[in-house]
């Protein structure tokens, strides 16, 4: 006689079910793993990323440099290493961010419920159906002096970072808010929600200990689900020269200069275009597994 | 039908007018400011003839008041002037909203027409090759990033087989004949729309699938395939007419999306359209123009919006505007 397997067994189980989930679950692990070692490996290659060498421009790939160097005598490799930290970074921050943000709207306008739900929903429905992309563009032109941030705080790369993490984060939480929402509103009806109540538990308790930890499932789905989104955007603020700013590396603001080289270097194109697509392909498909994990009743079995 | 398209226009004029306001708000915050531009334009100006321009142009006074007086004139009818083209801002706008209209409204087009019929496809037959195929491709469209495709497409068929214009828009010359000029038109435009269309096509296919899927489970499709009707009878009579409605649903509140696809398109293929002026507004501090230009993107998605929820009120009789209002 086996002994049944535990519930965190049987997800793990059904996630590895997932065959795509599983190859990209250990892709953004390589990856990451990679470019958070970055540093350590330019120092055993003997090489500095953020040197430019003008006698060594758009060199093709050799022994020493694996990716040939890009307009400035870089290293491609290192570079792509450095930008997917970046890529990584501000996707997993920002969505972590935007679902307590969107998790905390969610669970008070589903829970409350009345006037503040419905204004809240409108202001979601807004957000999503909204043409958002020139809006975070402005908000990423804005000069933060005029907010009394000094100078030196608005020029450091720490700034840029949070900045580019809190413009993604506003776009990700409206699937998260919906969600949790819906989640909320069966939730609160739930016989331990009743009797949370009826032991006067004040609201804030109930929706903090009862209701959220019983939508964490889906509240992880959607998170996973939108990194992928927000290292696209985050990509694209780059590339526009609006996101990461150079010298730092952001595979988006390495595309930037690209399309005047597509002559000249077109591999300057493809690799950090690949690898944002590579990445945020996976981030979906991680996403998709999960969901499929969590819900056993989801129709992909 | 007069009360809902009341409480509806009412609900437009309420995003307009807190859209203008955050995004007034915010473009006040970008570096600078218009006298900032006027001194760098002219060397001999003082700084004291810079307070006494700001006085008269009232940029020294309080948000609020710059915002109302703003307001003020546009509602007369007065959006301003662009600086940097020195043309009144909606004489510029409106040919390039066409000129989005054009794109987005292909690109949406053709990626529904191929979408539906896709996504229908793959609903009846779940969990084959083919579905898995499809649904590969369908997360590779959702996952490239625009203007990385947008390069792809540059490089293959601009620069390499060099078939297609890298950027920009037909501009045919007086006496071409309208079949040539047509011709030009599509030449320009068929990389900037596959572009835009490609990006969409995959997000509006999982859409149908998803929602066919979801009314395949239902009991009247399963007495339809007892009472005997032929599978394409039950597809296409029974599921689709029903999974339509929550796919128009989604595809209204992708307008938004479709507009910031655009964006990118346009200023990657130099096609002279509003996102791509938007961006050139920003990037120029040319804030009347910026945004105006917000303004109409948003009232253009807000209006886009309502007709879809219009249409959805027209295939879906279940549906009916009294509930609405």
């Amino acid at each position: 006689m086996s002994v049944a397997p535990s519930p965190t067994r049987l997800l793990w189980r059904r996630f590895l079910r997932h065959r795509l989930a599983e190859v990209s679950l250990v892709f953004i692990v390589l990856l990451l793993i990679l470019s958070l070692a970055a540093p350590w490996i330019a120092q055993l290659r003997g090489i500095d990323p953020s040197m430019t060498d003008l006698h060594h421009r758009l060199e093709a790939p050799s022994a020493h440099y694996w990716l040939g160097t890009d307009d400035l005598g870089r290293d491609l490799f290192q570079r792509l290493l450095d930008g997917g930290r970046v890529s990584l970074l501000v996707g997993i921050a920002g969505a972590v961010l935007s679902a307590i943000l969107g998790a905390l709207i969610g669970v008070v306008s589903g829970y409350l419920g009345g006037r503040l739900d419905s204004v809240l929903m409108r202001l979601t429905d807004g957000v999503i159906a909204l043409p958002l992309l020139p809006l975070l563009i402005v908000l990423a032109a804005i000069d933060p002096r005029k907010l009394g941030i000094s100078l030196d705080t608005a020029q450091s790369e720490t700034f840029a970072l949070y900045r580019i993490v809190f413009i993604v984060a506003l776009t990700g939480w409206t699937t998260v808010a919906r969600l949790v929402r819906a989640e909320t509103l069966s939730l609160k009806e739930r016989d331990f929600a009743r009797a949370a109540r009826a032991l006067g538990a004040r609201p804030v308790r109930i929706m903090l200990r009862h209701i959220l930890p019983n939508a964490m499932g889906s509240l992880v789905v959607a998170t996973s689900m939108s990194i992928g989104g927000l290292i696209l955007l985050e990509s694209t603020l780059s590339f526009l020269g609006l996101g990461t700013q150079p010298p730092a590396a952001s595979w988006g603001n390495m595309l930037t200069g690209a399309q005047e080289l597509l002559q000249e270097a077109p591999s300057l194109a493809v690799w950090p275009g690949l690898l944002i697509f590579l990445t945020v392909i996976a981030f979906n498909f991680l996403g998709d597994g999960l969901q499929d994990a969590l819900d056993p009743r989801s129709e992909r079995r | 039908m007069g009360r809902y398209l009341a409480s509806r226009a009412a609900e437009i004029v309420i995003t307009l007018v807190i859209m203008s306001f955050i995004v007034y708000l915010l473009i006040g915050l970008m570096p600078g400011d218009p006298i900032d531009m006027l001194v760098s334009g002219n060397p001999r100006m003082t700084s004291e003839d810079a307070k006494r321009l700001r006085e008269l142009y009232g940029v020294d006074r309080p948000l609020l008041e710059r915002y109302l007086a703003w307001a003020q004139q546009a509602l007369s009818g007065n959006f301003g002037y662009s600086r940097s083209l020195n043309r009144p801002v909606l004489a510029i706008l409106w040919p390039r909203l066409l000129n989005t209209l054009e794109l987005a409204g292909l690109a949406f087009v053709i990626s529904t027409a191929i979408a539906l019929p896709l996504g229908v496809w793959v609903a009846a037959r779940p969990r084959s090759k083919a579905d898995y195929m499809v649904n590969l491709f369908c997360f590779a469209g959702i996952s490239a990033p625009t203007f990385w495709l947008a390069l792809l497409l540059i490089s293959l068929f601009a620069v390499k087989l060099g078939w297609l214009p890298a950027g920009g828009m037909a501009d045919p010359r007086a006496g071409t004949s309208f079949l040539a000029a047509v011709g030009q038109n599509v030449r320009f435009a068929a990389l900037p729309v596959a572009t835009l269309a490609i990006i969409q096509l995959g997000i509006y296919t999982r859409f149908m699938r998803g929602a066919m899927i979801e009314v395949l489970r239902q009991d009247y499709v399963r007495t339809a395939r007892a009472k005997g009707a032929s599978e394409r009878r039950v597809l296409l009579g029974h599921a689709f007419a029903n999974a339509l409605a929550p796919v128009l649903t989604i595809l209204a509140l992708s307008f938004g999306s479709l507009f910031s696809g655009a964006m990118i398109t346009e200023t990657m293929f130099a096609w002279p359209g509003m996102g791509a002026t938007i961006y050139q507004a920003i990037q120029t501090n040319d804030f009347n123009l910026a945004l105006v230009g917000l303004l109409l993107a948003t009232f253009a998605t807000i209006v886009g919006n309502l007709l879809a929820d219009l249409a959805l009120v027209a295939v879906d009789p279940r549906v009916s505007i009294v509930d609405h209002a």
